[in-house]
């Protein structure tokens, strides 16, 4: 099964074949320009890598040393924090209940006085009023009774 | 290795060791190099300059950046050839036409120009003779066209480019012996669509 090189007729095709062979035409300074190519390209590949690559590179490098009992711990680790984070999330913050408590208090507190300040000074003259006028009466009453 | 030592007296060994150890400028002296054959192979297969000139950068790019990688176990050439070969594959693929072998130069544009320099020179002077060649070039292409991709492709590096046995085993990644049954078979594909220039 194996290419026989001596048939004559298969010498013949392997030198049309190498007939078929083009090279284009190249500058003098082919290389050169290549290079320079070469050294333009790499400066932009290194700006484009700088941050995505870098970081994907330091994680696939962590992880070349992980095996068996490590990815256990590993993962381990991973649903602890994810349940801590979880927790700490769900948890109602005392601080946050304060802040929203004394602000609810204070707009109470600033609403609050309007009502009770004009209530107040109704209640306050009308009291004036039935407070004094009683008081107005038993005097001239006593003055009348005097005077009689 | 003195520093002092200029580059071009190093082996590729030696320059990939000291590219290993932070004198990225050992690289560029690689580029020089290699960088026109890695061309002209590319130009085989593509049968683009502009798209060989593109996979050879591209090719360059991916072997210093994985040089680090690079176990030394066949030589720097051969494992950058197979970097370029792999990268060249994916990009007729997406290119999505049998484009190595295409029989019309118009079809991609601006590579008939630079094409016209053919491999036999000396028949520059005689225009029958070079109008007999263009015929047998295009028949030969297009013959290699009917052929598997995996045919046409040990048929290019083996036939045309002139790789050896062993180069072109290590570049694709199959035994020796896949190999000279890809070229026997393609090689008896080719005698039948050419018999015409072979009896």
């Amino acid at each position: 099964m194996q290419f026989d090189p001596t048939s004559a007729q298969e010498k013949k095709l392997v030198e049309l074949l190498a007939k078929a062979k083009r090279e284009p035409k190249y500058e003098t300074n082919f290389e050169a320009n290549f290079l320079r190519d070469f050294q333009v390209k790499q400066t932009q590949e290194s700006v484009k890598q700088s941050t995505t690559l870098s970081f994907t590179e330091r994680l696939q490098q962590a992880l070349n040393g992980f095996s068996g009992w490590n990815w256990i711990y590993g993962s381990m680790a991973v649903i602890t924090l994810c349940a801590v984070i979880a927790i700490v999330n769900n948890t109602p913050e005392e601080g946050t209940d304060n802040l929203v408590n004394s602000s609810s208090a204070s707009t109470e507190q600033m609403a609050a006085p309007q009502l009770v300040s004009v209530s107040n000074e109704s209640v306050q003259e009308d009291s004036v009023v039935e407070e004094t006028t009683p008081f107005v009466n038993e005097k001239e009453e006593e003055k009348s009774e005097r005077s009689n | 290795m003195s520093p002092s030592t200029p580059y071009t007296t190093y082996s590729d060994v030696e320059l990939v060791t000291l590219c290993r150890d932070g004198q990225s400028k050992a690289f560029d002296e690689l580029v020089i190099r290699h960088s026109r054959k890695l061309h002209a192979t590319l130009y085989q297969m593509t049968d683009n300059y502009d798209d060989a000139y593109d996979i050879a950068q591209e090719a360059f790019t991916k072997a210093y950046r994985a040089l680090p990688h690079f176990n030394g176990q066949s030589a720097f050439y051969t494992w950058l050839h197979s970097i370029a070969i792999n990268h060249a594959r994916n990009f007729l693929k997406k290119r999505n036409r049998h484009v190595t072998f295409s029989l019309n130069d118009d079809e991609y544009g601006d590579h008939s120009e630079k094409d016209m320099n053919m491999a036999d020179e000396t028949n520059e002077a005689d225009p029958e003779r070079r109008s007999q060649l263009n015929e047998l070039q295009l028949k030969i292409r297009e013959a290699l066209a009917k052929l598997s991709p995996k045919h046409r492709e040990v048929v290019v590096l083996h036939d045309i480019n002139g790789l050896s046995h062993t180069e072109i085993a290590g570049t694709l990644k199959i035994s020796e012996g896949t190999l000279r049954s890809r070229l026997h078979y393609a090689h008896k594909e080719l005698q039948g669509l050419l018999s015409e220039y072979l009896n």
